[in-house]
């Protein structure tokens, strides 16, 4: 597959400025998490088992799937369909929605044991480290959705698309994020 | 606003075959996990393949692949810090 090449990324650079400041952050996080599992190691182990990788599992697959929904809107309103986009990104929003759902029943089956971010040092890591993405994904959806009201509207054209690609980089950042954070919290030990 | 000449014709046929990759090694990194077996080697696997997966989101949902220069290369730069920084704690903590 051969592809034209452009000197800018897809959207408004400010997003990609806002993407990087929000991937430097979650890199630190990671860094911290996995220099505190070094002298922590057993107790990681541990507690990491108590988590849900079932509910892990469904949550990535949803925003992988949310992600290609997003890419099907994009190529819509790049062969002019605005209703094709807008259709696309509601259903990528609904996507976010059952992530909310399936998070929020996890944090609850925590919360209903007892669990705090002052239970122990993994706890403090997965509670932050998933509410902090948790808040990305509200953001992203909230974003997904002005977008796809304003592409039903026909807002956006094949030759003017330019905040349909912006809320696709954003949410494409919050997949990216998770993509990492999932093996890093649930599986790896 | 700036009219985006990146190619949607490449964006189109690469979208499926990338997503199904996406969903296939999601699906393996369970797999491991659910299996049990505790190594480095297996946890540094299944970093590989989140890493692995973080690129194709990059090069082909984020359209990176078809931006030159600096911008094409950011998200292969964050996850190479995150890998390198993440890589070598797991690898002390056995040491």
């Amino acid at each position: 597959m051969t592809a034209s090449h452009e000197r800018y990324p897809p959207g408004d650079l400010a997003i990609w400025i806002f993407i990087l400041a929000e991937l430097l952050v979650f890199a630190i996080f990671f860094a911290a998490y996995a220099f505190t599992r070094m002298n922590n190691v057993e107790l990681f182990n541990q507690y990491q088992l108590t988590l849900d990788r079932n509910s892990a599992l469904i949550n990535t697959l949803v925003l992988l799937t949310s992600s290609y929904f997003v890419v099907n809107a994009v190529t819509r309103i790049r062969n002019n369909s605005h209703r094709g986009c807008a259709a696309w990104l509601w259903a990528a929003v609904g996507m976010g929605g059952i992530f909310i759902f399936v998070k929020l029943a996890e944090f609850g089956h925590h919360f209903s044991h007892g669990v705090s971010l002052s239970t122990n040092t993994f706890y403090m890591f997965y509670l932050s480290l998933t509410a902090f993405h948790f808040m990305h994904v509200l953001l992203g959806m909230v974003i997904l959705a002005v977008v796809a009201w304003k592409a039903g509207r026909g807002l956006y054209s094949e030759s003017e698309h330019d905040g349909v690609e912006t809320g696709a980089s954003y949410w494409h950042m919050v997949d990216l994020v998770w993509l990492i954070l999932f093996p890093l919290v649930y599986v790896m030990r | 606003m700036k009219k985006s000449h990146l190619d949607v014709s490449y964006l189109s046929r690469a979208a499926l075959p990338v997503y199904l990759v996406l969903m296939t090694l999601t699906v393996m990194t369970w797999a491991i996990g659910r299996s049990g077996v505790e190594a480095l080697w297996v946890s540094l696997l299944v970093f590989a393949m989140a890493l692995f997966k973080g690129q194709l989101i990059g090069g082909y949902f984020m359209q990176l692949k078809q931006v030159r220069g600096i911008w094409g290369w950011v998200i292969m730069i964050w996850l190479t810090i995150t890998a390198i920084l993440v890589a070598t704690a797991f690898i002390l903590s056995v040491a």
